[in-house]
């Protein structure tokens, strides 16, 4: 019974860590979010330059 | 069982590993050492 | 439908017929670059050791410009696709799908790479591979960039589609071989990484051509560097998975744990993506909060998963000596390895010198504060010929010592040359990574031509340390260009002259 039922949880996390495509939307987010969208957010909002 | 020999317990690279973290904090206290140096406070 | 295979002796592994072709040229294209790479290099190194100064200012600008993208760019990726074909392919035993948008990668990446150098030798592009805004190169130059950067595109789609169709086929059941989940690690970064890159090098082409009037220098570089450093993580990637490929084709480990390893790869492609942010630590237009949070405790999963797979490789070949019954003392393990066996010296040179130098540098000098100091020293190259030179660049050679074989089907040419070839090469770009960190450490700046600034009205003198240091910088690097010459020369030879081994069909 026990065994059963620890079978299942590693089953679990192994369709997740198999799920090769949805790990690949994760990456995605983290990266666009954390350091692309916010980035150009940021510098969007800095000022021009007096020199332009 | 073959697994829970202990003659085949990666041994050497535990100490391959202090000498890793070892290296890491020298390198580490160096950087700062020189960082300190040029870029006093107050 | 019927394909054609054939039966490795070796391995017993199925090869099929395109994907075998397809690993071969890409192979061969990526080695053709290194050798030009390594000849451009030993004129620079010999440039910035003072003292013999060989190269005019503007060559020396020009050859940089070159070696970055014929090494890091060409000979790196045509590599990348060698390996993923063969991650795929040849270890799933199955058919390459889609051949001819494979061929497409290779003629795209083939002509753009073209492109590119011609535009460079031709003085059109001294930009260097950076092409920071407001440099400008001919338009040709980013379009090649751009035509090589969807080449690759497509063979990390031939990829997905050659694995997709393995599972569907029933090609492997259950999950992938940890090798071909590094090498979908390394698929998953790349297609972010070239979508950074077109995002970067489209516009800039617009722009070279006349039809965008201007460009924002801080988003360029924001966007380039999602693409050259993840494109970094790439190599990272193929270089793990060949690292766990070598230890069991060299010694016979085999990962204890595969939820370790796949657990780093996970860290990988969730996190090894954002420290691309340590090129802007000093650009003043990102808030301090960007900076900080993308070099920070995420990125450290990430460190973290490379430390795990950088110790785990040693330990699983430590196991796999010690019960060949190699068990004297804590180290009686490694005077017995195959050291004359290219393949795993290679193997050690990649993981010590990735680890202990790029590794450690690396992580100090990417930290914010420290990155004041040491931001256009030649600390970076330092540090980067630690990664991508020792840690990537031997992995792939180590391997090629069984590709040959397996692939190309001959006996590799000159063995005593190719058991010393890892040796010369490894100690020579060791001393240079080191001897270029130390000598950075005294702020003599990377990509400089002069640094006694002879011409200017001020005289610059870092005195007898740095000069020494230069010295040992080049002679590093000239030993280094020999054991990279003999690598390719090996290869060569090999592919004309080397030993046929016998195939059943
Ligand atoms: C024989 C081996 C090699 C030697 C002697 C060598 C030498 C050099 C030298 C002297 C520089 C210029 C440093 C500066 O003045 O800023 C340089 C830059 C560079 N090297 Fe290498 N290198 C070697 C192999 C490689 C390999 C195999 C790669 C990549 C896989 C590589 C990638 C780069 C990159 C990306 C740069 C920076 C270019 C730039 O600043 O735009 N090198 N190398
Ligand atoms: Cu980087």
């Amino acid at each position: 019974m026990e065994t059963e039922e620890k079978e299942r949880r590693v089953n679990y996390w192994q369709v997740f860590y198999d799920d090769i495509f949805l790990l690949f939307f994760l990456g995605a987010a983290i990266f666009l979010i954390s350091y692309t969208i916010w980035g150009l957010i940021e510098l969007s909002a800095a000022p021009l330059s007096p020199l332009v | 069982m073959a697994e829970h020999n202990d003659e085949h317990r990666p041994r050497g690279t535990v100490v391959l590993i202090y000498i890793f973290l070892a290296c890491f904090v020298i390198f580490t206290y160096l950087n700062w050492k020189q960082l300190s140096d040029v870029w006093t406070v107050g | 439908m019927n394909w054609k295979f054939r039966v490795c002796p070796t391995t017993g592994l199925k090869v099929h017929d395109s994907a075998e072709t397809l690993i071969q040229v890409n192979a061969v294209t990526a080695i053709v670059f290194l050798l030009v790479g390594g000849a451009l290099a030993l004129l620079m190194v010999l440039t910035r050791w003072q003292v013999v100064h060989i190269l005019p200012a503007d060559y020396f600008y020009r050859l940089l410009t070159l070696h970055g993208i014929a090494m890091l760019v060409a000979w790196i990726i045509f590599f990348e696709m060698a390996v993923l074909y063969f991650a795929s392919a040849v270890l799933l035993s199955h058919r390459l799908a889609v051949p001819w948008l494979a061929w497409t990668q290779y003629i795209l990446m083939l002509v753009g790479a073209a492109m590119v150098t011609v535009m460079v030798l031709m003085g059109k592009a001294d930009v260097m591979f950076t092409s920071y805004i407001p440099l400008q190169a001919h338009h040709m130059y980013y379009l090649g960039v751009i035509l090589f950067a969807v080449g690759a595109i497509l063979g990390c789609i031939v990829f997905f589609a050659t694995v997709t169709s393995a599972k569907v086929e029933g090609a492997y059941e259950g999950s992938l071989s940890l090798v071909t989940y590094g090498a979908a690690a390394a698929a998953i970064i790349a297609i972010l990484t070239l979508a950074h890159g077109a995002i970067a090098l489209i516009p800039t082409w617009l722009w070279a051509l006349g039809v965008i009037p201007m460009m924002d220098p801080e988003a360029y570089i924001l966007m380039f560097w999602g693409f050259g450093h993840s494109s970094q993580q790439i190599n990272l990637c193929a270089m793990i998975a060949i690292w766990y490929l070598l230890g069991t084709l060299t010694v016979g480990s085999k990962p204890i744990s595969e939820k370790y390893c796949r657990t780093a790869f996970l860290f990988y492609i969730l996190f090894v993506l954002i420290p691309s942010e340590h090129h802007l630590l000093v650009d003043p237009g990102l808030s301090a909060a960007h900076k900080v949070w993308n070099t920070g405790y995420f990125m450290h999963l990430a460190i973290l998963a490379s430390m795990m797979h950088a110790f785990s490789v040693p330990a699983y070949v430590e196991v796999a000596l010690r019960k060949k019954g190699y068990t004297k003392g804590l180290f009686g393990w490694l005077k017995e390895a195959p050291w004359g066996n290219p393949a795993f010296s290679s193997l050690v040179f990649s993981v010590v010198g990735f680890g202990f130098l790029g590794g450690i540098s690396g992580v100090v000098y990417g930290t914010e504060q420290i990155n004041i100091i040491s931001h256009n020293t030649l600390r970076i190259p330092g540090h980067f010929h630690a990664t991508v030179v020792i840690g990537t660049t031997m992995a792939f050679m180590g391997v090629t010592y069984y590709v040959l074989p397996l692939i190309f089907k001959r006996e590799v040419a000159f063995p005593t040359a190719a058991r010393w070839q890892p040796y010369i090469y490894g100690t020579g770009m060791t001393i240079f990574s080191v001897a270029m960190m130390f000598v950075g450490g005294f702020g003599v700046p990377r990509r400089h031509w002069d640094i006694t600034a002879a011409d200017a009205v001020f005289q610059l003198n870092y005195g007898p340390v740095v000069n020494i240091g230069l010295a040992i910088t080049a002679i590093g690097g000239i030993l280094a260009a020999i054991g990279g010459l003999m690598y390719c020369l090996i290869a060569v030879a090999t592919l004309l002259i080397g030993k046929k081994i016998p195939q059943e069909a």
